[in-house]
């Protein structure tokens, strides 16, 4: 297995929320497995519908996505997931929760026993990921987002940039970031940089995991100012479609679920960070009341009692 | 730009009512023409498609024929279900058959108060309807498969009641879903005033905004 390199930021930050928040998967004949041909381009971002074929979200239930920034370089065949979030929409309240999983969090990956997560999307991709995070939070995962270096940069640039609020210098010259405090709007290489930066906190991964979800969280609320309607959903699903490669879904999901995720209030999201023990490099054991903060997550998307 | 209609209506016996429909220009394009119906109560009132634009992920592409006027037909259902209906004495219509099964138990009461005209009270007289032609704009995958139309809505309806005249005005937009040959209306969002003397409240203009 390759070394890994760099966690993926967050990949989706706007997308899927807008999408992922919806986001959404596409529709199974349209893409399913074929590469995005392109004029315009690249692929931002692959969307795989992990339910059955035919599962629709029942209407008012809560629905989970599972965000995935990989390790890919182009003409990479076996990537490492990176940036991992899953979050789960209540549409019935209009809240979300943002779990965010370090890489190195150790779970048991099926088929290979007690692993790295990151190392579930090596040896299966985002099918084998959604299913070792599904165990293990006990929620069930119908849709995946995976992204790569090159798309999440694109994706950003694609939306005009990501205007987020700096928390303090940010200087990182491997993550390549060198950001001031205070607002900014970020280019797509800013924004990846933002999300990989980890090694001037005291707290690693754990704190470059927790921004990661900030950039969705940014992503979202970027998204819902900037759509214009219903309509002008359908507008942006065009464009993400002309970037995205789908596995099993189609643009009637994709649009479902990035309505779901544009009528989320970004003041109503959570962001936590699964609770692991200290250390890094090897695997991170998930530590202290995990089993009642995903407990608390999965009936219903919405964190009571954490 | 909208203008107004007369309807010629001529109540022939007692709770005779026309519904006048009229097209106006929506200002999507000079195109656009205004056309009139003047229908009686209970025959089908006429709506007319503005501006199509398909946006789309793989290469340009046009929408059906069929496609559009299966989209305006359940947008002129939905109007006349909404508000007419109620101003013509027979309540809200069945919306069963023109809402996606999405949409129906999702509702929230400010959702429901945008989307139709509850507690009108009965026109005595005439029922007008003025309906900008319906702009359209439907999402194509790469495929060149359309399964999602939006429609620009901005319909008034006025009509005569016991105490005065009432003014229902709606805007916004609708998202149709492809249902066989059918099409549902899948989510919305929409602007409704409701003014007049006739309203309870004598006068009291509410505005309710909803999405589903």
């Amino acid at each position: 297995m390759r070394r890994l390199r760099h966690p993926v930021a967050t990949a989706i930050v706007a997308v899927p929320l807008a999408c992922a928040l919806a986001l959404g998967g596409l529709v199974a004949a349209w893409l399913a497995g074929w590469p995005v041909p392109g004029a315009s381009g690249a692929t931002w971002f692959e969307v795989t519908k992990i339910a059955s074929a035919d599962y629709t979200p029942e209407p008012g239930a809560p629905v989970f996505l599972l965000v995935i920034g990989n390790d890919g370089r182009p003409g990479d065949t076996i990537t490492r997931g990176d940036a991992i979030h899953l979050i789960g929409v209540n549409p019935a309240t209009k809240q979300a929760t943002i779990l965010d999983f370090p890489r190195d969090t150790a779970l048991q990956v099926p088929g290979h026993g007690l692993d790295k997560v990151t190392h579930a999307h090596a040896y299966g991709g985002p099918r084998l990921m959604a299913e070792t995070i599904s165990n293990a939070v006990g929620a069930p995962i119908p849709y995946a987002i995976s992204t790569d270096f090159d798309g999440f940069i694109g994706m950003v640039d694609g939306m005009g940039g990501l205007v987020v609020n700096v928390p303090e210098r940010m200087k990182d010259k491997d993550a390549g970031v060198d950001l001031e405090p205070g607002p900014a709007r970020l280019n797509g290489t800013m924004a990846l940089g933002y999300a990989r930066n980890r090694k001037q906190f005291s707290s690693g991964d754990l704190r470059r995991t927790e921004n990661q979800g900030y950039l969705i969280v940014q992503g979202l609320a970027q998204l819902r100012v900037e759509n214009t309607g219903p309509i002008g959903t359908l507008r942006l699903l065009a464009n993400l479609g002309r970037h995205a490669q789908l596995d099993g879904v189609g643009l009637k999901d994709l649009y479902a679920l990035g309505r779901l995720g544009l009528d989320v209030d970004p003041a109503n999201v959570r962001n936590v960070v699964v609770p692991v023990g200290s250390g890094s490099g090897s695997q991170l054991r998930l530590s202290g009341d995990y089993q009642s903060l995903f407990a608390d997550f999965a009936d219903d998307a919405v964190l009571q009692t954490h | 730009m909208a203008f107004t209609t007369r309807a010629a209506a001529r109540a022939i016996g007692a709770g005779s009512l026309l519904v006048v429909v009229l097209a106006a220009c929506g200002g999507a394009g000079a195109s656009e023409k205004a056309a009139t119906t003047t229908t009686r109560v209970g025959s089908t009132m006429t709506i007319e498609a503005g501006t199509v634009t398909v946006e789309s992920a793989g290469a340009p592409l046009g929408l059906a024929d069929a496609d559009r006027d299966a989209v305006v037909e359940t947008v002129r259902r939905y109007v006349k279900a909404a508000t007419v209906d109620p101003l013509l004495g027979e309540g809200v219509g069945d919306l069963a058959p023109l809402l996606a099964a999405t949409v129906g138990s999702g509702l929230t009461p400010a959702d429901r108060a945008a989307l139709v005209d509850e507690g009108l009270p009965e026109s005595t007289g005439t029922v007008e309807a003025v309906v900008a032609p319906v702009v359209l704009t439907a999402l194509a995958d790469r495929a060149g498969a359309i399964d999602l139309v939006g429609a620009g809505l901005d319909v008034t309806v006025t009509a005569k009641t016991a105490r005065g005249p009432v003014v229902v005005h709606r805007a916004g937009e609708l998202i149709l879903v492809r249902d066989g040959a059918a099409w549902r209306i899948e989510s919305f969002r929409l602007l409704v005033d409701r003014s007049g003397r006739g309203l309870s409240g004598g006068g009291a203009t509410t505005a309710t905004q909803g999405n589903s």
